[in-house]
């Protein structure tokens, strides 16, 4: 029987650039001080899409995706005034979603201590309704990362499924780079330890890419 | 091992931007409109602590003035004579170890610790107290009034006293209360009785295991030394049962073992659940949770009897355990079994998670 052909992967989507619109953030910034009419809403509408993706990176897809969303850019609202310089904008955002992401994830341990039973630990396991339509190697990946620590969860999470660099990394999570190689390979090790047999489910699909071959 | 986590990674991003794609991201406005709820928390949240603080203010500025400031003292609504131990406070622990010691109240009530007793006089009303009996016999003489309230605590019981004279008896080690009246009614009440005992009566309650207690019809209210009728003996000498478990608290005792890594008590008190309470959400989700073990554990023709069972049962995981069993198949080198799993999956799940997978299996077996 024939290798099962699997959809070919779609192209990871571009990220925003971290320095666009140098002065237009300027700009913005002046505006929405000066309580311009739409000033809000532009901000709202330049970066919701760049947060929405990094949120759903680095916690999975989940309902509580859009209310977080509000609450990066209420932040980012309520410190406007102490992004210095202002082209430095995007990345504060950024910054602002790793940090509502961090808390979010520690929540959830905690959440899942008390309660012994977690919907995000058996991810996987949820029944049919709002998680239907995610792919069981999504749940699953996020099911097993749940069990790192929010840093590591975070340094897997924006390095191998958001593709940033490193030095965008540091930044993001507002450490050195040298911290953040370290961070990160702690993470790589710890999530090796944890996937062991669960390399092939996850991976199952795909076959085609010799993952199976590299995890032995 | 980090090529592998990046090409893991790289297929989660691909799968998450199709999902991201077909969902639109919520409106700007909704997004503004959430924003300015947080906004209108956040300063309520300043505005309460605010309120906080100055009331703390004000609270230590009052408390340091009271201080200063020396008030008369009440009157105690009933005032309380002992016949010894005059060191006693009015409100405490009464312990009579040599002698009894009477408690006198001014409107002619007087309870009498027996020697060996040890109460509590806890409460002081206006037209009454709150007697607590810690063990051995109080001697009551409440003076009735219209407006009489008194209270006797023993263990888990409360004798309401309203004008009335009874000897009351609390044996802690045995949870046993007995009350012989003299004159009057009481009315006792606990977790499992609630009533009126007149004299010449005397009677012994227990509570929860122990049967109703027998009434004694007539007895000698001289004979304070209370005697155990030969039901409650009986009744002494079996076990209560144990309480019912409940479906959850079963689940959540699997779940823990599970979690904890504990997969034989796991799989034992799934097996359980299954078994005692058939035909329910629990009983599939156990089901499916038993064949995610049996697989992890390299057992794949038990993990296919139990997603088979899974997928059959309510629980809500039968799109998961069908698609699980597809996989296990195809895995097992089982090409025509896969075959039949992936389009009974497709006609019941058309959208669910599996049905790309399914869609591939039928496809390449064309």
């Amino acid at each position: 029987m024939s290798a099962i052909p699997f959809a070919p992967a779609l192209e990871v989507s571009e990220r925003v650039p971290l320095g666009e619109g140098r002065e237009g953030c300027a700009a913005l910034i002046a505006d929405i001080a000066a309580k311009r009419p739409g000033a809000e809403k532009e901000l709202v509408d330049r970066f919701k899409g760049h947060v929405h993706r990094l949120l759903t990176r680095m916690l999975g897809p989940g309902p509580d995706v859009e209310d977080l969303l509000q609450e990066v850019l209420f932040r980012v609202f309520s410190r406007l005034h102490k992004v210095v310089p202002p082209d430095a904008l995007p990345g504060y955002v950024t910054a602002v979603a790793v940090l509502v992401a961090r808390e979010a994830l520690r929540k959830r341990k905690r959440a899942r201590w008390l309660s012994f039973f977690s919907s995000h630990d058996l991810a996987d396991l949820a029944p049919a309704g709002h998680a239907a339509h995610i792919p069981e190697d999504v749940r699953s990946f996020y099911s097993v990362l749940a069990k790192l620590p929010a840093q590591s969860q975070l340094c897997v999470t924006l390095r191998h499924v958001e593709g940033m660099e490193l030095a965008e990394m540091a930044n993001a999570m507002g450490v050195s780079l040298a911290t953040t190689k370290r961070h990160l390979q702690r993470a790589e090790q710890e999530l090796t330890a944890l996937l062991g047999r669960d390399v092939e489910v996850v991976s199952s699909r795909g076959a085609s890419l010799g993952l199976r071959e590299e995890a032995r | 091992m980090s090529s592998v986590i990046g090409q893991i990674g790289a297929r989660v991003a691909s799968e998450q931007d199709r999902l991201l794609a077909a969902e639109p991201l919520p409106s700007s406005e909704d997004v503004l409109a959430g924003i300015g709820r947080r906004r209108v928390r956040a300063q309520r949240r300043v505005r309460i602590v605010a309120a906080a603080a100055a009331s703390l203010v004000v609270l230590l500025v009052v408390s340091f003035g009271a201080r200063t400031w020396r008030e008369p003292q009440a009157a105690p609504a009933i005032a309380i004579a002992t016949a010894v131990a005059p060191r006693q406070p009015a409100l405490g622990v009464t312990r009579a170890e040599e002698a009894s010691v009477p408690l006198q109240f001014d409107d002619g009530t007087k309870i009498v610790v027996a020697r060996g007793a040890t109460a509590e006089l806890r409460e002081v009303r206006a037209h009454g107290a709150v007697i607590a009996l810690e063990g051995g016999t109080v001697n009551v003489d409440v003076v009735h009034t219209p407006e009489s309230r008194w209270d006797v605590n023993a263990g888990p019981f409360d004798i309401r006293v309203t004008g009335t004279k009874f000897d009351a008896t609390w044996d802690a080690s045995a949870k046993r209360l007995t009350v012989a009246m003299t004159e009057g009614t009481v009315v006792v009440s606990g977790p499992c009785v609630n009533e009126p005992l007149a004299a010449p009566h005397r009677k012994v309650f227990t509570c929860p295991a122990e049967p109703a207690p027998a009434e004694v019809a007539s007895v000698d209210v001289n004979a304070l030394a209370p005697a155990p009728s030969p039901v409650e003996k009986q009744a002494a000498a079996s076990a209560p049962p144990p309480p019912r478990e409940t479906v959850s608290a079963l689940m959540a005792e699997a779940d823990a073992a599970r979690l904890g890594g504990d997969a034989a008590k796991a799989k034992r008190l799934y097996a359980s659940v299954r078994e005692r309470f058939p035909g329910t959400d629990q009983a599939g989700k156990s089901a499916f949770l038993l064949g995610r073990m049996a697989d992890a554990s390299g057992s794949p023709d038990e993990a296919l009897r139990w997603f088979e069972a899974a997928a059959r049962e309510r629980g809500g995981f039968a799109q998961e355990a069908l698609g699980r069993s597809m996989e296990l198949e195809q895995k097992r080198g089982r090409g025509d079994r896969a075959y039949a799993l992936a389009l009974d999956y497709l006609k019941k799940h058309p959208r669910g998670p599996y049905a790309a997978y399914a869609t591939s299996i039928v496809d390449a077996h064309r």
